[in-house]
């Protein structure tokens, strides 16, 4: 595999990985965009599964339930909230 | 992104192992298309910031990492995620090089979003792009 073609999968990848976490984990109230700022973990790509992405995660939604004065209803904060039922 | 184009792609070998290596592969199957607002909103109620926890009348209850290792199949250990936000020059330059964006396109993503946001629709074409790119390449 050639040099341009690794770096043209790798990139794949990673827009693949920002789009997932952007509708599933890190949704937001405008629900059509993500924040790039999760392209940080996304860098290195043998890296991605050292991070505490569950911690992340659960940290998103304690502050999305915060912010939760009006609909703000994530996919996962269903997810989850179905569970305590 | 699942489409008759993309979908030769999704299903390669190489691709499911690169996304099981990431840990995160497991949120392609986890979605509610049912979503209960009415029960949503009966929790957010009752939602206490002080606690971080529900309020219920036979007493407290939270979602706790154990919750969403069970069910998202996510890893709760290792690194600690941290981060500021970033600027849109950050962010621009991050899909520029991450993400092999156009740097015009890139703008125009984080001015649309007024922030250092992109769309979904974006990454959508330029995921269909880059597969287009890498198979010119290839043949």
């Amino acid at each position: 595999m050639t040099q341009e073609v690794r770096r043209l999968w790798d990139q794949v990848v990673r827009i693949y990985l920002l789009y997932l976490v952007g509708i599933t984990l890190f949704t937001n109230k405008s629900t059509t965009v993500v924040d790039v700022v999760y392209l940080r973990y996304f860098r290195d790509l043998d890296l991605v599964d050292g991070y505490s992405w569950g911690a992340a995660a659960l940290a998103h939604l304690y502050r999305e339930l915060n912010k939760a004065t009006r609909w703000n209803c994530s996919k996962v904060s269903e997810y989850l909230t179905l569970l305590q039922v | 992104m699942h489409d008759n184009d993309t979908t030769p792609i999704m299903v390669a070998r190489w691709w499911r192992h690169r996304l099981q290596d990431t840990d995160l592969s497991w949120l392609q199957d986890t979605s509610y298309s049912l979503i209960d607002h009415g029960l949503i909103c009966a929790f957010v109620e009752r939602w206490h910031e002080e606690t971080s926890s529900f309020h219920l009348p036979f007493g407290e209850m939270t979602v706790t990492l154990k919750d969403v290792s069970c069910l998202l199949h996510l890893p709760i250990d290792g690194m600690l995620q941290s981060h500021e936000a970033i600027t849109r020059d950050d962010a621009v330059e991050w899909m520029v090089e991450y993400l092999g964006s156009n740097p015009g396109e890139a703008l125009v993503e984080v001015t649309r979003t007024k922030g250092a946001h992109c769309r979904f629709s974006y990454l959508r074409r330029i995921f269909k792009d880059r597969m287009l790119e890498k198979l010119a390449l290839e043949t």
